[in-house]
């Protein structure tokens, strides 16, 4: 489903991303965790060109797009196969919680405002919250717009669905209904690249850990493998450091 | 000493000298200046909404930091924040003719210089001036979006286009809406400069009202008010669109 192919990314003297291979399988739901700084985040964001790579080429879902000669078209491909759910959720302020799905289904999908929000009610219902669906963000909790956030991503139909640190801003008592959510999308067969060190999520759901630090993949494994025979001292370190070991 | 000429003036003509302050005469006046308002409030209103246009341009170049005009549109706003209205007001009344006179030599061209309004100029004039503020206001609202909205817009497959109509300028407006009132209202006022090329607006006419009787304090009490209301109109009618646009904002417990 994803193939990522030497990619590489510097902000300045700063090499944040120093030659990243990877492959994900359709279906499988993949975490990466590493220290801060690691290039998690950008590696996940380059999946949705919310950066540009400096080097190398990622194929996703049978489209390819090379860094450098990226066409709009190319862009455009890659964004209708992936979508990403952001830490902060970003839901669009200025519009309701039924309207953050509807959007992308009238602006980009050209659907009929009935349509959409027959799909959009739906995708609310997936996540629990067809009652908020006149409210703006503004007024709701950070798990409900997380939630909001995930019915957004879902209504690009994405074959990807990418999310960064979904959970790390909410207070504990939301994180468990915004994992619920992505538990149920998961079983549904998505496959999904999260930034995640929610023990929960990556012990109950994760196929894959990815272990990043300094911007290579360090580690690769299922979760049991990572967490109780490391390869690397750097990894032991990490997570003897983060309290993840032996969870 | 000096206001003697004017007052024997006054006595030659007969009117009350008595009174140091005349309410009546005052109150005469309004039926004189009023007909000027409608003038005023168009040059500002057309001023303003031009400026509005110029400036969401620029600030439209800025943002996206559009090669060679972004250094135009710097120059511009740098040299209309650096002089005064007024000085811009002359420039453009005594520069225009100068450029079609120009233009007509040049192209064989025909404009006239004499067919133009004097409305026209001091339009012209305020309107870039108007433009070059607002566009800062502007452009910093836009600014003031988090970052994340676009990549949100971009992460379901809008287009930049579609992100800025949808979402992005929406909400840059909420934010903008009270500076760019402030601007209208400053062009409420500015407009009275128009009298310096001859164009009668409210100001002139006040003045000139008040020039045929002496009495400048009372006539200029009258249009002062008249200033006045249109501002506190604007401000109504500002605070009433702040509120619908603020609508999906949480609101502050009072």
């Amino acid at each position: 489903m994803i193939e990522v192919h030497g990619l590489t990314k510097s902000y300045g003297a700063t090499q944040v991303l120093r030659g990243i291979d990877m492959h994900i399988e359709k279906g499988e739901v993949v975490t990466l965790i590493g220290p801060s700084g690691a290039g998690k985040t950008t590696l996940l964001r380059t999946l949705n060109w919310l950066e540009k790579p400096d080097a190398g080429e990622i194929v996703l879902a049978g489209n390819t797009i090379r860094a450098g000669k990226a066409t709009r078209q190319d862009v455009m491909n890659l964004r209708t196969q992936s979508a990403m759910v952001f830490q902060h959720y970003n839901l669009f302020r200025n519009r309701t919680a039924l309207e953050n799905v509807t959007e992308s289904l009238i602006q980009v999908k050209k659907l009929s405002r009935k349509h959409a929000e027959e799909m959009g009610m739906n995708l609310l219902g997936r996540v629990g919250l067809q009652d908020k669906r006149n409210e703006y963000p503004s007024r709701l909790s950070g798990g409900q717009q997380q939630r909001v956030g995930i019915a957004r991503a879902l209504a690009v139909e994405p074959k990807v669905m990418l999310f960064d640190e979904p959970t790390s801003a909410l207070d504990p008592e939301w994180v468990g209904e915004v994992l619920a959510v992505m538990n149920q999308i998961a079983s549904e067969g998505m496959t999904m690249v999260v930034v995640s060190h929610e023990m929960r999520f990556v012990r109950s759901v994760a196929d894959r850990v990815l272990f990043l630090d300094d911007g290579l993949i360090l580690e690769d494994g299922p979760p049991e493998k990572i967490f109780e025979r490391p390869l690397h001292e750097r990894t032991r370190q990490f997570l003897s450091q983060a309290n993840l070991s032996g969870v | 000493m000096c206001f003697l000429p004017g007052l024997r003036f006054l006595l030659s003509r007969g009117l009350p000298v008595g009174s140091i302050f005349d309410p009546g005469y005052m109150l005469s006046t309004i039926p004189q200046i009023l007909p000027y308002l409608p003038l005023t409030m168009g040059l500002a209103f057309l001023s303003a909404g031009l400026g509005l246009v110029i400036g969401f341009l620029v600030a439209l170049v800025r943002f996206f930091r559009i090669r060679i005009l972004t250094t135009i549109c710097r120059v511009y706003v740098s040299f209309v924040r650096g002089t005064p209205m007024l000085v811009q007001l002359f420039l453009v009344y005594y520069g225009i003719p100068i450029l079609l006179e120009g233009l007509n030599a040049q192209w064989g061209t025909n404009f006239s210089v004499n067919g133009i309004p004097r409305l026209v100029f001091a339009a012209v004039a305020f309107s870039l001036n108007c433009g070059a503020y607002m566009s800062e206001t502007i452009r910093s609202a836009m600014l003031s979006v988090d970052a994340g909205q676009l990549e949100a817009c971009y992460s379901v497959n809008m287009t930049t286009r579609q992100a800025m109509i949808r979402i992005i300028l929406p909400q840059a407006f909420t934010v903008a809406l009270p500076p760019l009132g402030n601007s209208l209202i400053s062009m409420v006022k500015e407009t009275s400069l128009a009298f310096c090329i001859s164009l009668v607006d409210m100001m002139a006419q006040a003045k000139l009202v008040g020039s045929r009787s002496f009495r400048f304090f009372e006539v200029y009490v009258v249009v002062s008010f008249m200033y006045w209301g249109i501002c506190i109109l604007i401000e109504q009618g500002l605070s009433f669109i702040e509120k619908r646009m603020r609508r999906y904002e949480r609101g502050l417990v009072k």
